[in-house]
């Protein structure tokens, strides 16, 4: 069963994917089916080849699909339900089981900038809504394969967490005429407490009011809306900044810290008047990645609980500046 | 001529001053957009095949620069 439902109380859809519940689970790293297959594979993995790059292939098991079956439920009264229509997508990041993204190097993530700004366009060209590069690292994210790896879910939709940020924005826009992300970006370089890494052409900041400890964001100084507008030289100062933030979470409290990264940009398709705006996306969209390590310590996770789970209401236990200054402290030296 | 005395610190300057003033444009005007790129820059590869059950599987891979 592969179906979406939509929850009248939230207005979020949800998808039901029964099949997941057979999909491999931390498997020991000799039938790890990201590898590469070599000689020496116990077993043919996803990947028939000896070596490579980076790789992006559809899930297995995704939870929605190209071609999707109909849905087993019938939706009585207001009930909906529909066929789970997308595509899932993994981007496995090396052919080392051993690594991570913090340690892949400054050339594979230039490569897998490029990577996403590609999908994106084959995605949006088969008629997806959204395109949403993610990752979830680390076993308490929820991760079921260790080998280095990120995700791709292609909607079609926009899902609720971006759609209200557009609409967010798209108020915004229509009061002050500027975009959402360009005034934050102002505020927060005229304030400077809370700026984690500067370069060229974009910002790593603690949000003013981030719903993680240790949450932080990363745009373009400039309006750009998707990754595929970046060119060659804001696609290598991109790859340059992660390549010193990332190092910098894993040495903010001396392990591979986990998180749950995503890309979020203008949507491929849709209506902008979803979002409640009569112009187009690039104008209320700005391209963001944000990152969202459940670290609060070097022990301790921030769960979400009653306030977050039920009221939607985050309490985070740091500090945001103070937050800011432990990692702009851990950053490892940049170019000269 | 100097006292001998301390001298009052000097506020330090802002890790993101000198970052600050290389802000080219200002953020707080519209912008236009950035003419959009081809997806894959010269010297990016990408080669398209199956996997043993049929699901598109694509290989990326890039040149070293010149």
């Amino acid at each position: 069963m592969s179906e979406r439902r939509y929850d009248r109380r939230s207005g979020q859809w949800v998808t039901v994917a029964t099949h997941r519940q057979d999909r491999t689970f931390l498997p020991p790293a000799h039938y790890c089916p990201l590898c590469p297959t070599t000689a020496d594979s116990a077993v043919a993995t996803e990947i028939g080849r000896p070596d490579f790059e980076i790789v992006v292939f559809d899930n297995r098991f995704s939870s929605m699909w190209p071609d999707p079956p109909r849905p087993k439920v019938t939706a009585t009264g207001g009930n909906r339900v529909e066929s789970a229509h997308g595509r899932c997508e993994v981007v496995v990041y090396s052919a080392d089981h051993n690594t991570t993204l913090a340690g892949v190097g400054a050339s594979r993530l230039r490569l897998l900038v490029d990577v996403w700004a590609d999908r994106y366009l084959v995605l949006a060209a088969e008629g997806y809504a959204y395109v949403m590069p993610f990752e979830n690292k680390g076993e308490v994210m929820g991760v079921t394969l260790e080998h280095p790896h990120g995700q791709i879910y292609a909607f079609p939709a926009v899902p609720s967490r971006p759609l209200r940020a557009l609409s967010t924005a798209a108020e915004h826009r229509a009061s002050t005429g500027r975009c959402l992300t360009c005034d934050e970006l102002a505020d927060e370089l005229a304030d400077g407490s809370r700026l984690v890494l500067a370069t060229d052409w974009f910002l790593a900041w603690v949000p003013f009011a981030p719903r993680f400890p240790y949450e932080v964001h990363v745009a373009p100084r400039w309006h750009v809306s998707g990754l595929p507008d970046l060119d060659e030289e804001r696609r290598d100062d991109l790859a340059g900044l992660l390549a010193r933030l990332l190092p910098a979470y894993d040495r903010l409290f001396g392990f591979s810290l986990p998180y749950v990264m995503a890309v979020q940009g203008r949507p491929t398709g849709g209506d902008p008047q979803v979002a409640g705006w009569s112009g187009s996306w690039p104008e209320i969209s700005h391209l963001l990645l944000e990152f969202a390590p459940p670290h609060r310590s070097e022990s301790k996770l921030k769960y979400l609980a009653g306030a977050e789970l039920m009221g939607g209401a985050f309490v985070i236990d740091v500090a945001p500046e103070q937050a800011a200054a432990r990692l702009r402290a851990t950053l490892p030296a940049g170019p000269a | 001529m100097s006292t001998g005395a301390a001298q009052p610190e000097q506020p330090s300057a802002s890790p993101f001053e000198e970052s600050r003033a290389a802000i080219p444009t200002d953020p707080l005007q519209p912008a236009e957009l950035l003419p959009a790129e081809p997806a894959l820059p010269a010297g990016t590869m990408r080669e398209v095949e199956a996997t043993a059950d049929g699901r598109r599987i694509t290989f990326y891979r890039r040149e070293p620069v010149e």
